[in-house]
């Protein structure tokens, strides 16, 4: 299926979603989240501008060894120059001169403009000098490999549109790091000479349905001023220009608003990636901040704020024998944090141990929130999985066989506790 | 390791991947997903860069999306140089805010640290916020905006402290920090209006940091510049104006440019300095009307963390977890089981290697193993197979409904081709290596009970 077959059968789906969303869907918690690690097979870049008055230039890094090709999924918002999806690549040139190669040097870096991108290595793109682009980017290593690339956006004032100078810069986002769970743009400003512009984007999608998005905007207590619904296709994108206005609240006054983009029809959750931006309507060549949306309550089992378990698959209920091997648990976390652990019951003990073996806390039905240490303190500044030792309290033993629950909270997010012995 | 348990759920199939219009109505007007974690928020977050002049200020926007009240504890480390620089000062204890469940609290610097310096000079440093409470509190987060003369403004967010990676030496460019695609000029005569900046800041730990810019030409990454060493003692900030001056770079434009950071190995014992650092990198543009910064935060591409690991993981016989040592041998006749945390959508290989115990002794030919996704799904590897190659994890909502989870590689041996029962000569029984690695990272592996061997 081409990418304009694609689109048409989104549509088509999506005109029979958005009439499901008619019903109603729920509110949703805030949130916002920011990862340090950068790398991945392919890399997202939420909001790219091509317009008369900002350029977007993209930048890539190849951490391989060798020459990598790349592949670039490019989704313009639907009322931009190119909607949808265009796939570019070395393979998909167009007839326009080449000015550049769309591959990585080993170990390098490359640098080209969204303009040279969409005229050059996209085969089907609608190119002119009115051409207005924005959208989401996606950039792919070519080949079954595991090479990595790491990206960054850049958004430049156009040649004509005030002095030379930069809006923002974006950092490229590892596709797996994104997911289809409520999404939050926090620290926003409206009022009347401002306008709050957001983008929203969907990439591969398994069930080929869309999904629905509920955007409400919340003032700085949380409450909800408004909201509206959008559908989107796999691999589509949607500008909501003046939110406050989409949702019956133009021009009003709020520092510290959300906007959260909570994907309320696809129960298999695909991924999707939002963004926003504020524009000073006095001087819309101002330079300005884009805030990505992040994940409210993260899909990952790896970065749970609150862990309560029972059980680890494969070694299934955790259970306590007074005389028997002590069980052991496992659990990632990252120096420097905050953390704290129970046992649900006194006649146990918990005790706590670095990656390096260093004993850091114990504790008869809960250890204390504990402190880990900065980052140098433990295991040389890598991050690793922690040991949690379960044995009788000494003034309050248990002396019959028991199960027993773990919960643990943590600030950076941590693994499940596993069983990891006998 | 003993067989404890049969796990015959795993091997239930995944859920439908096609989606009807009854489950999606269902869906719309269905109950909200309970919100327990924060991706991105902390108990411990960082604002890496905040400001307070006459012609520039901060605005903190704490959230608090938990449904308890926090109160949320400010420090503020002022930069080398300016008024409160915490070098002189120390580091200083700024207001204590309440935040209550579901809100968001804006603040600008100078009421959030009203102890600051007022004078001629800007104040500029890293913020470090922190609540306690355990059990009876949450994890927050924080974005800043920065407005500027004229209109202006910009952004710069905060991030848990966990999130701050320590980076390792030159020797390992893979691990550096860096920030990449910079520009800048050196000038011979009066500044440019466009300045490039790096700031570098340390916790509670002291570092020596080395930044060399980068430049890719020809091919390859070539220094550019000398190397310029700091360095920090603990809860200090420096400022590099013009980073490329500090190179010693001849005047002139430089485009594209990379400035990585990291500290030097020790010479006595060899490892890297494992502290944390604040690094970042900035483009400021002044002139008459505006003064705005295009901050970044450095990232790394291969972090020190055990769980998000894009380097080899590994499992053996000789089986370390954490500070667990587990001795794990695969019997003829049973499978070695192990788990490990995967984010996919990703790009994944796990493969056979000799036993750190036997290092010399190849038993992959004997042996072979196999890969399934949090589903149960087999996705990799089988039957005499002794390296999955590179295999695609499947799209983010085809696999546990989207949600990252534990990934499980088996060993075994093989029933046929050689055929090892018993064991070959030359291959001691029991031992088995396994590695496996992604582009997204993956954990290390976590032992599972031993189980029949059935593949």
């Amino acid at each position: 299926m081409n990418p304009k077959q694609s689109r048409l059968r989104a549509s088509a789906r999506l005109a029979i979603l958005i009439g499901a969303a008619a019903l109603g869907s729920p509110g949703a918690a805030p949130v916002r989240a920011m990862s340090a690690d950068s790398s991945g097979y392919a890399v997202v870049l939420p909001w790219l501008d091509d317009t008369t008055s900002f350029v977007s230039t993209v930048t890539v890094e190849n951490h391989s060894p060798s020459t990598l090709g790349l592949t670039a999924y490019y989704v313009g918002e639907s009322t931009s120059a190119n909607p949808g999806l265009l796939v570019c690549s070395e393979q998909r040139l167009t007839a326009a001169a080449q000015t550049f190669t769309l591959e990585v040097p080993a170990d390098g870096v490359l640098q080209f403009d969204l303009r040279a991108l969409l005229e050059q290595k996209c085969n089907g793109s609608v190119v002119g000098t009115a051409a207005l682009d924005r959208g989401t980017l996606t950039l792919f290593a070519r080949g079954k490999s595991l090479d990595r690339i790491s990206a960054l956006a850049r958004m430049t004032r156009a040649a004509g549109a005030g002095p030379a100078g930069y809006r923002f810069s974006e950092d490229g986002i590892p596709l797996g790091a994104l997911e289809g769970n409520t999404q939050i743009v926090a620290g926003l400003r409206s009022g009347p000479n401002v306008r709050v512009d957001c983008l929203v984007s969907s990439l591969y999608d398994a069930t080929g349905s869309g999904d629905l998005y509920q955007v409400t905007v919340k003032d700085e207590r949380g409450n909800a001023i408004g909201s509206t619904t959008l559908g989107l296709g796999a691999w589509s994108s949607e500008l909501i220009v003046d939110v406050f206005s989409k949702v019956g609240a133009p021009g009003l006054v709020v520092d510290g608003a959300r906007v959260e983009i909570e994907p309320v029809g696809n129960k298999s959750r695909p991924p999707f990636v939002s963004s926003c931006q504020a524009v000073n309507l006095a001087n819309a060549t101002l330079d300005t901040a884009l805030s990505v949306g992040r994940v409210n309550e993260p899909l990952d089992l790896l970065r749970k704020r609150r862990v309560d378990t029972d059980s680890t698959p494969g070694w299934g209920t955790f259970d306590f024998v007074p005389g028997g091997r002590r069980p052991r648990h496992a659990v990632f976390l990252r120096a420097p944090d905050l953390v704290q652990c129970g046992v649900g019951d006194d006649g146990l003990r918990l005790t706590v141990t670095a990656p390096d073996g260093h004993f850091v806390a114990d504790g008869c039905g809960s250890v204390g929130e504990f402190f880990t240490g900065n980052r140098g303190e433990v295991n040389g500044g890598e991050a690793g999985a922690w040991g949690i030792e379960i044995d009788a309290c000494p003034s309050n033993p248990r002396s019959s066989a028991v199960s027993y629950r773990l919960v643990c909270v943590s600030g950076n997010g941590m693994s499940q506790v596993d069983r990891v012995s006998p | 390791m003993e067989v404890l348990a049969t796990n015959k759920s795993r091997r239930a199939r995944s859920m439908a991947r096609s989606v009807t219009l009854a489950t999606l109505l269902a869906a719309a007007i269905g109950p909200p997903l309970a919100a327990s974690s924060l991706d991105g928020a902390g108990r411990i977050v960082i604002l890496p860069y905040a400001v307070n002049s006459k012609e520039r200020e901060s605005t903190i926007y704490l959230t608090n999306p938990s449904n308890l009240r926090i109160q949320i504890d400010a420090m503020y480390v002022g930069a080398d140089a300016t008024p409160s620089a915490a070098s002189v000062v120390g580091p200083m204890t700024c207001a204590s805010v309440p935040v209550e469940a579901g809100e968001s609290h804006a603040i600008s610097l100078s009421k959030l640290c009203p102890k600051l310096l007022q004078l001629d000079l800007e104040n500029y440093g890293y913020l470090e916020f922190r609540v306690t409470g355990g059990f009876d509190a949450a994890p927050f987060f924080v974005s800043s905006i920065v407005n500027t003369k004229g209109g202006g403004y910009f952004g710069v967010e905060g991030v848990p402290a966990g999130a701050l990676d320590p980076g390792r030496s030159a020797t390992r460019r893979q691990s550096t920090l860096r920030v990449i695609g910079l520009d800048g000029e050196v000038t011979a005569g009066a500044p440019s209006t466009t300045k490039t900046y790096c700031y570098l800041a340390t916790l509670g730990e002291k570092k020596d940091v080395t930044v060399q810019l980068m430049q890719y030409r020809g091919g390859r990454a070539r220094p550019l510049g000398n190397p310029i060493r700091v360095a920090l003692p603990p809860f200090t900030m420096q400022k590099l104006f013009n980073v490329l001056a500090h190179a010693r770079l001849p005047v002139g434009f430089y485009g594209n440019f990379t400035a990585e950071f990291y500290a030097e190995s020790s010479f006595v014992s060899g490892l890297d300095d494992g502290a944390a650092l604040i690094a970042g990198c900035s483009i400021e543009i002044e002139t008459p009307t505006t003064r705005t910064e295009d901050f970044r935060l450095a990232r790394t591409p291969a972090p020190r963390d055990g769980s998000r690991r894009r380097g080899l993981t590994a499992a053996d016989t000789d089986f370390q977890v954490g500070p667990f040592q587990i001795a794990y041998g695969m019997l003829a006749g049973t499978k070695a089981s192990m788990s490990f945390y995967m984010r996919h959508e990703d790009r994944a290989r796990c493969w056979l290697v000799p036993s750190t115990l036997r290092p010399l002794e190849d038993p992959a030919p004997w042996q072979e193993l196999q890969v399934f996704d949090p589903d149960g799904n087999m996705v990799a590897g089988g039957d005499n197979v002794s390296d999955t190659g590179v295999f695609f994890s499947g799209l983010k909502n085809g696999v546990a409904a989207g949600e990252n989870g534990r990934w499980t590689v088996e060993v075994s041996w093989r029933e046929s081709s050689p055929g090892v029962f018993p064991t070959p000569w030359g291959i001691t029984p029991n031992l088995f290596g396994v590695r496996c690695q992604s582009t997204s990272g993956v954990s290390a592996l976590l032992p599972l009970p031993s189980r029949p061997d059935d593949f």
